[in-house]
């Protein structure tokens, strides 16, 4: 009872740490957030954001020795019998929405529904609460048809609403927000930004995780930055930044773009994509010379995880041409396969490998012919062949008959080069090569990657990471919004630079569609002083 | 024995083991195999890279490889001593493999759609329908021998092509496209056949499938022949790699440049065809044909070819599946012979073969799939168990402090853990003793 009022943060964690085999995720790292305020959590991809909100969230247990206190009692966060679980609400970036079920079905998942006298469900009733509820978004959908038939921002809004449903304001609660305003437009976000401050009224504190710095800036009364798994700014107030001074925190040392790249003489172009659509990707042309390894930056969603797939035709291609050698390529496969193009997927467990599959079976796998008695597969020399290729490579063990399954995550990557290095190609497509894979491994990959891009190959490499494009690229282009924004190349190709083009922190708001966009036009941004990229690329044909 | 070659040095501050992976090609058996071997490279030792083999050392005799051959030999002990007269007779066994030789065609159809990673649940139906087409032609319609059988061939190709346009184009999930296909395929059966037997097929046909030698049928001849085909291509060419990979990962074999839809619709075409055949052998053998003749076959083939795919490969394999028809048959064949239950018999037995084969494979991979034997463990290796018994080596002095060590730090945590808990823990990992005299 003492008359100085000292304020209990809602949730003070120290000394965290995450370790995954192979890396480190989270390195002591300390978040503590005030009742009534907005903490902005921000940093780059890989940097343990989601690790550490994961961790808050209890779905990941962290390393021993954390100290976690929430209203200043001490808690087990991962305990299965947590009595404070209730009063952490997290939005997740992929909403956590079932698409299948209603609105209303969505909102009662946790809370169960409003039951009349034989426990029948009272629809009419729970109906007019979940309109009620989403109101004050502004929004007015159908809360009776499926949440996958609602847009976007709907979605986004049934999720914020279910996890501020009977928010009880007794004690402070913590509400986390992992990019909620992905998908939303400029109203939305301003409702949001409403409904955030009547809850921090209400003496809530809020974690607000986001990769659009201007909205940042206008929530978030405090930010933690984090960069590689450590704190460097902890809870600095908001007022003293502005989107640069962010951005050199989140980059940290500022790594330019080898002199390697620079005196490099590349050949005639192998790959020209021409006006590409699809899923998300709108419109995209670019050419790729023998010699050259071309990078792509950008966002999630913003076309950077279609890229490679939707030229190898592995994703639907809606609109445009891919050409190899001046010869198109129809969008299957097989046909790029055939073009002498090889795709090394992101989602390796899924797309990458059959996981049941022996190492000596899965290396010749996309070709066959090259070992073949009559109608026989000639096994010996095959295997020979195989064996070639995994010790080049340095697959670790090399034994042919293991499973897949059964190497590690950069050994089976390396298994997955291997597999297209053997089928010679003219061009390798990586997205992104080094996910999941330790450090040896990558410097091993990288190698990789720079021995075939010196014997003639043409490389396209899109990684969440702008210090691997640095290290490997001799270009970068950015995507956002589904179209490239801008190229950088030589003294621009910055880590800084990509970091700053990613997030449009000078002018664009990733998720508004600012620039306008018509079939068979995109917008080609640089800032180089020396021509833009089209008339470059005019310069090279 | 150890992991090491001689002796391994510690470092007592990270529990890191100095030991570099040696590779060296064992001459008997060509296999791979790692030993740590002198100091090179700083790892902790992986007890994945341990490729000690099991204590059982044929591996290739091992009951897991080969416990169809094990089974068979169980059952010949068996029934020879429990009914010599009739089970040690070249008859007996004659009649199992010539009641075989068609189970072992429509399973060899089988496995090439279940390689594929799709299911053909109308595999019997196909085969009435065939039977039912063939028989009508002959009898009904008085068409000649190779020109009935050659439309009942089409009929197979035609339901084959159907079901894959439903799987492939439609999108329709196997199991439900070809269950939906076989009550259809039922149904034309009833109405060909106006739900009777169809007898007075003309000799010529009949004749297709006498016996030949050592009263031994013609189907049997079929039934290897169509084996062997089936087994080269399955193992020895590049489309048995490529429907395997297919069944492996759609997506995945997809984007390593197969035509995955192309080759789910070769398997299912090639399937219906193979149980077409099945069904004019059938036709042709038991010389009557009713609507459902076939559907006795659907439950044997499964669970032979499940059975199958648990011997020698671990996954679906031709010779595999021949020896599990063999054992099956002759199991149920003994049983009839000592008299036992003679109508349920079969069903019991090929329901728990097909139940405990798959079963065994998930089990399998679910229990030790990503885990090592407990005789491959390293906490299992003799120094470690030495270690723990005599209190002293390698265990004895563990790095690891756990939270309960400390009390300032035991209040972030529920509970604590009980006093037999507490003992046994510290029995194991030792409070460290302070050091007299410094």
């Amino acid at each position: 009872m003492s008359e100085q009022r000292v304020i209990t943060p809602v949730l003070d964690v120290e000394s965290l740490s995450k370790t995954y085999p192979g890396q480190r995720a989270l390195i002591d790292a300390s978040l503590q957030v005030l009742p009534g305020e907005v903490h902005a959590l921000i940093g780059q991809n890989g940097s343990g954001k989601s690790t550490l909100i994961k961790t808050i969230a209890g779905y990941v247990k962290a390393d021993h020795g954390a100290r976690v206190r929430f209203n200043g009692e001490p808690i087990d966060l991962w305990h299965p019998r947590n009595d404070q679980r209730d009063r952490i609400r997290i939005v997740h970036q992929d909403l956590g929405l079932v698409p299948t079920l209603s609105t209303i079905e969505n909102l009662a998942l946790g809370r169960g529904f409003d039951t009349g006298a034989l426990k029948n469900i009272r629809w009419r009733r729970e109906a007019k609460r979940c309109q009620e509820l989403l109101l004050g978004f502004g929004l007015a959908p159908d809360v009776r048809s499926p949440v996958a038939t609602l847009t976007a921002a709907e979605r986004t809004a049934v999720a914020i609403v279910r996890a501020l449903q009977d928010w009880d304001d007794s004690v402070p609660g913590l509400l986390i927000l992992d990019e909620p305003t992905a998908s939303l437009n400029r109203g939305e976000v301003e409702a949001l930004f409403r409904e955030v401050r009547r809850l921090t009224e209400r003496r809530a504190g809020v974690i607000f995780v986001s990769h659009v710095l201007p909205e940042v800036l206008a929530l978030a009364d405090r930010i933690t930055v984090l960069r590689d798994g450590k704190v460097v700014a902890a809870g600095e107030p908001a007022a003293q930044h502005d989107t640069a001074s962010l951005v050199r925190l989140m980059v940290g040392r500022d790594i330019g773009a080898h002199v390697q790249h620079d005196d490099k003489d590349f050949g005639l172009n192998t790959l020209e994509v021409e006006n590409v659509f699809g899923i998300t990707l709108k419109g995209a042309t670019f050419k790729v010379r023998a010699g050259e390894v071309l990078g792509f930056a950008g966002l999630v969603g913003s076309g950077r995880d279609e890229i490679g797939t939707a030229v190898f035709g592995a994703t639907p291609r809606f609109a445009g041409k891919v050409l190899v050698n001046k010869k198109k390529v129809f969008a299957h496969p097989h046909e790029s396969v055939k073009a002498e193009m090889a795709l090394v997927p992101a989602d390796r467990k899924r797309l990458g490998l059959i996981a049941t599959d022996r190492l000596e079976e899965h290396v010749p796998l996309p070709r066959l012919s090259t070992h073949r008695k009559g109608p026989k597969i000639d096994t010996k020399p095959l295997r020979e062949d195989v064996r070639g290729w995994v010790e080049q490579l340095q697959v670790e063990p090399p034994i042919l008959r293991r499973r897949l399954e059964k190497f590690s995550g950069g050994n089976q990557q390396k298994s997955v080069l291997a597999r297209w290095l053997r089928t010679n190609p003219t061009i390798l497509i990586l997205d992104e090569p080094t996910q999941g894979v330790d450090v040896g491994a990558k410097a091993a990959i990288y190698d990789t990657i720079d021995e075939f891009a010196r014997k003639g190959g043409a490389v396209i490499v899109t990684s969440p990471d702008p210090e691997e494009l640095v290290r490997l690229c001799d270009r970068v282009l950015v995507l956002r919004g589904g179209m490239i924004a801008c190229e950088l190349s030589g003294a621009n190709l910055t880590t800084s630079r990509i970091v700053t083009e990613t997030l449009g922190a000078t002018s664009l708001r990733a998720g508004t569609r600012v620039v306008e966009r018509k079939l068979g036009f995109s917008v080609i941004r640089d800032d180089a002083p020396n021509g833009s990229p089209t008339t470059r690329a005019k310069e090279t044909t | 024995m150890s992991n090491a070659e001689g002796p391994l040095k510690v470092d007592p501050s990270t529990g890191e083991v100095e030991a570099r992976l040696v590779l060296k090609q064992n001459k008997i058996t060509r296999r791979w195999r790692l030993k740590y071997d002198r100091v090179e490279r700083r790892d902790k030792i992986d007890s994945r890279f341990d490729t000690r083999r099991s204590p059982f050392k044929w591996r290739k005799l091992h009951p897991r490889n080969i416990g169809v051959l094990y089974l068979y030999a169980a059952t010949w002990i068996i029934y020879t001593a429990w009914v010599p007269d009739t089970w040690l007779t070249w008859l007996t066994h004659r009649s199992v493999i010539n009641q075989q030789a068609i189970l072992i065609v429509v399973a060899i159809g089988l496995i090439i759609p279940l390689a594929t990673g799709v299911f053909d649940l109308s595999i019997a139906a196909t085969m009435s329908a065939a039977a039912v087409v063939v028989s009508w032609l002959l009898v009904d319609r008085d068409w000649a021998v190779w020109p009935a059988i050659g439309a009942a061939l089409l009929l197979g190709l035609a339901i084959g092509a159907i079901n894959a346009f439903l799987i492939v184009k439609i999108r329709i999930d196997s199991f439900i496209a070809t269950l939906g296909m076989s009550s259809v395929l039922t149904a034309f059966a009833v109405w060909r056949s106006g739900n009777r037997s169809i007898l007075g097929m003309p000799d010529s046909f009949l004749s297709l499938t006498t016996e030949f030698a050592f009263g031994l049928r013609t189907s049997v001849i079929i039934a290897v022949v169509l084996a062997v085909i089936a087994w080269f291509v399955i193992e020895h060419t590049p489309v048995g790699r490529y429907f395997f990979a297919t069944g492996g990962g759609r997506d995945a074999a997809r984007l390593a440049g197969i035509h995955t839809d192309r080759y789910i619709f070769a398997a299912m075409v090639v399937s219906a065809f193979v149980s077409a055949i099945g069904g004019i052998l059938l036709a042709s053998q038991y010389g009557s044909t009713q609507a459902q003749s076939g559907a006795p076959y659907l439950l044997p083939a499964f669970a032979a070819v499940f059975l199958g795919s648990t011997q020698f490969k671990r996954r679906f394999n031709v010779p595999g599946t021949f020896l599990s028809v063999l054992v099956l048959q002759s199991g149920v064949k003994g049983l009839q012979l000592a008299g036992v239950a003679v109508l349920w018999v079969e069903n019991l037995f090929f329901g728990l073969a097909l139940i405990i084969s798959v079963g065994l494979s998930t089990y399998q991979r679910r229990v030790h799939g990503g885990q090592r034997r407990w005789w491959r463990r390293e906490e299992s290796g003799p120094e470690y168990l030495l270690g723990r018994l005599l209190r002293w080596g390698t265990n004895s002095t563990p790095e690891t402090r756990e939270w309960w060590h400390d009390p300032a730090d035991a209040q972030a945590h529920h509970h604590r853990p009980s006093r037999q808990r507490r003992k046994k823990i510290s029995r194991y990992f030792p409070r460290r003793r302070k050091k007299e005299n410094s």
